[in-house]
């Protein structure tokens, strides 16, 4: 017999562990199915750098009352504080929050050092955190998320010492939307950071060729819309980039509206997508991609990718892919046009939110969360709306990040669903198969297709009733 | 003098002692044996009494106890999970169909053609080995961007030629397809060495005596190798079972369990209800009940397949 161990196996033993050492290192940008928006965005990019100016040193030393805008007074007690927070945030998107902390570290005069630790997976970082005790002390997180980690008793409620330092009327300063999504039962557990909304995503020189007037800041009216799908179509490019999956289920989402409905009712206690506006919001998605568009589906953003290869008009995504087109000179940015009967997107909202009770962490924390929200324009280069209405308004947003400041307008189009635990979940899981199936042909009976989903929606959200209710 | 002769008696302890049992064979088994229990017996067991309950770890306050309802769901048409569940558990048996053959078939061509005598034979063990030490990120990233729609190289590829490819990764059965491949490609190597190591035990006097009596290598393949390999085959089906059963990490990556959850596989499912949902308790009891279901398989498999070798 041949001893194939004498030679093959210290081969091997050398090749697995040349090959576990890269794969170590490669392993942490796949094209995350089931992780919704905010993670897939490559590749940094360059921007305008807008140090903002130092204070003078005798500027932070005046009383708290008469602080300059983006400075706070010191709570007691938080010298010398290490706050540790994660984040979603593992593209682009990290190093620029990471680069916020660090220069907050720096410049602020309380002695507060903030760690910005990006988590791949990070909800179930959060939660075997949560259930180890080694939680930091505060996180960024999804706005739909807020109220299922509220029940799981991850996040914790801000404390009068910590509500202190934002003052009185901190919350006048964001959409009341936005805002209330951070209170439950009366008590407030996040601070809105940005919101991201579904925009468009257009070919410039496409656009020149076929005669199209480029988008405004406000959205196209479907007039526009259609006149530019039979333009470019006339002038013999495809006009659109429209796959499934997570795009198709983010248009849906903004078309239900369009056409006047939407996902549930106002208490998000019913499912409400199987409407008339459902139906249409369907048909239209397939019939746009029947007409205007290849056949692109799967995950990993593939229409995205076909947009890139600089053949197509337009393409619907999500602003954190901003980063990355912004580098190809062609690309233009607008808010989603009316595709339907009014204006309206799908969008999603980051909220900074606290995992620690000690009130001097809070404060800490607080600190830093209210120099972040001062600062938000900087987070929008990273592609996101801010959500602070002031920071939204400021001239020097067009500097900072541009094709922010064009589609800033669509933040007011968003409408977050109903705050409930697990919601999005009980609502997208069902409708999003339907959606695909749909989509490829399998399904032909849109009416029928949305009822099933919706009875079923409507069952794991009563069970999400009984799990979370009181 | 009389002098009482006491029978003699052999104390009980030393009777039990000549029996005794020596501890040294359970010395020998005690690491695995505790890693054994640590990681498997105890997380098994704790996973049937999470199974009893409406669990969430992060809520001890609300865990009310629930008996079989978390079993009897899974057989009730109308309940939540039942739909999602069968669907996976349906979708894994596709898969099964698909993997299982290649897996084993290509794997037992392999070692027939890695146990020839060529130059750079070791090289060649070695490469068909290889993907194997990779991590399932590192296969499924990599398979992903070779079939996805726009700008993988298979589709750019066939566009280069002029064909109009597939959508592999958004359609059916190209899902299947690729899901398919990249794990052959991924796991044959284990396959390969096993069925290897069984080919160099055959011994080779069999061979010699074969083609004495006039058989042709064909012959000798069906009528030696074949059966001689008759034991190795039933254990690199059943542990091909059992992986494929266990399929989770490619369709996770490569498809979102998609197109529509065609590839939602039930390991998936587990996960989505466990992980994403919170359900833990339910999510325990379809583990026991696939776990249950894999048992009884692999009870089949070694009574159809494996019983009359050892006679």
């Amino acid at each position: 017999m041949k001893q194939i161990t004498h030679y093959l196996l210290p081969l091997l033993v050398v090749f697995s562990m040349l090959l576990t050492a890269c794969g170590g290192g490669t392993a942490t940008q796949p094209p995350a199915a089931t992780d919704l928006p905010a993670t897939e965005a490559p590749a940094a990019t360059e921007m305008p750098a807008t140090e903002a100016p130092t204070e003078a040193p005798g500027a932070t030393e005046a009383p708290a009352t008469e602080a300059p805008a983006g400075t706070v007074a010191c709570p007691e007690g938080v010298d010398g504080m290490a706050i540790e927070m994660w984040s979603p945030f593992t593209g682009p998107d990290g190093d620029e929050m990471t680069a916020l902390a660090d220069r907050f570290s720096a410049e602020n005069t309380c002695g507060i050092t903030v760690s910005h630790v990006a988590q791949p997976d990070y909800q179930q970082k959060l939660e075997a955190a949560a259930a180890a005790g080694g939680l930091p002390a505060m996180t960024a997180v999804h706005a739909t998320r807020i109220a299922a980690l509220v029940s799981r008793n991850v996040l914790k409620p801000f404390g009068p010492e910590a509500m202190a330092v934002f003052g009185d009327d901190f919350g006048s300063e964001f959409p009341e939307e936005l805002w209330s999504v951070g209170e439950i039962k009366g008590e407030r557990y996040s601070i809105p950071l940005d919101v991201h909304p579904l925009i468009m995503f257009y070919n410039k020189d496409l656009f020149a060729a076929a005669g199209i007037e480029e988008p405004g800041t406000e959205p196209w009216t479907r007039e526009e819309f259609e006149d530019a799908l039979a333009k470019l179509e006339a002038s013999g490019v495809t006009p659109l980039s429209l796959g499934n999956a997570f795009q198709a289920a983010a248009l849906f989402q903004a078309l239900i509206r369009q056409y006047g409905g939407s996902l549930t009712d106002e208490a998000g206690a019913t499912a409400t997508y199987n409407s008339e506006a459902g139906v249409k919001a369907l048909e239209k998605i397939k019939e746009l991609r029947d007409k205007y568009t290849p056949d692109i589906a799967g995950t990993g953003d593939p229409e995205v990718n076909f947009f890139k290869e600089g053949n197509v008009g337009m393409t619907f995504h999500g602003p954190w892919w901003i980063s990355d087109l912004q580098k190809l000179d062609f690309v233009g940015f607008a808010p989603l046009p009316t595709i339907g009967d009014q204006p309206a997107t799908w969008g999603g909202s980051h909220h900074l939110a606290l995992t620690s009770d000690d009130p001097a962490t809070q404060a800490a924390a607080a600190v830093w969360i209210k120099w972040l929200s001062d600062n938000s324009a900087e987070w929008a280069a990273a592609g996101q709306v801010p959500a602070r209405q002031s920071v939204r308004d400021d001239p020097n947003l067009s500097s900072v990040a541009a094709p922010i400041a064009r589609v800033v307008e669509s933040a007011n189009m968003v409408a977050l669903p109903t705050q409930a635990a697990g919601l999005e979940g009980a609502l997208w899981d069902q409708f999003g198969p339907v959606i695909d199936a749909f989509l490829a042909g399998d399904v032909t009976d849109a009416k029928a297709a949305l009822d099933e989903a919706a009875a079923k929606s409507q069952q794991v959200m009563e069970e999400n009733l009984s799990t979370y209710g009181d | 003098m009389a002098t009482k002769v006491e029978p003699l008696r052999v104390p009980a302890a030393s009777q039990r002692s000549r029996k005794k049992i020596s501890i040294v064979p359970y010395l020998f088994i005690a690491p695995h044996l505790l890693f054994f229990a640590a990681f498997l017996g105890w997380p098994f067991l704790y996973g049937i009494y999470i199974s009893l309950f409406k669990f969430d770890f992060l809520r001890p306050e609300k865990r009310p106890f629930v008996g079989l309802k978390n079993y009897a769901e899974l057989f009730d048409p109308k309940s939540v999970p039942f739909d999602d569940f069968w669907n996976g558990l349906s979708n894994t048996g596709e898969f099964i169909l698909w993997s299982v053959l290649p897996l084993v078939g290509i794997a037992l061509v392999l070692a027939v053609l890695l146990n020839r005598n060529y130059p750079g034979r070791g090289i060649f063990r070695t490469i068909f080995f290889a993907p194997y030490t990779l991590s399932v990120t590192v296969a499924s990233v990599l398979w992903w961007w070779i079939f996805q729609g726009q700008g993988g190289l298979v589709n750019n590829v066939l566009k280069g030629i002029g064909l109009n490819p597939p959508n592999w990764l958004g359609d059916m059965p190209g899902a299947w397809i690729a899901i398919t491949i990249a794990t052959v490609w991924w796991t044959i190597g284990f396959n390969t060495i096993i069925f290897l190591t069984a080919l160099q035990e055959i011994p080779k006097s069999l061979y010699e005596a074969a083609s004495i009596d006039g058989a042709n290598s064909q012959q000798q393949f069906m009528l030696i190798t074949i059966p001689m390999l008759r034991s190795v085959m039933v254990f690199v089906l059943t542990i091909t079972l059992i992986a494929s059963a266990n399929l989770f990490g490619q369709p996770y990556l490569m498809t979102g369990g998609g197109p529509a959850e065609g590839t939602q596989t039930v390991i998936y499912r587990i996960f989505i209800e466990g992980i994403q949902r919170s359900q833990m308790g339910r999510a325990a009891a379809m583990s026991i009940f696939v776990a249950v279901l894999l048992l009884s398989l692999t009870y089949l498999n070694f009574k159809f397949f494996g019983s009359s070798q050892e006679q």
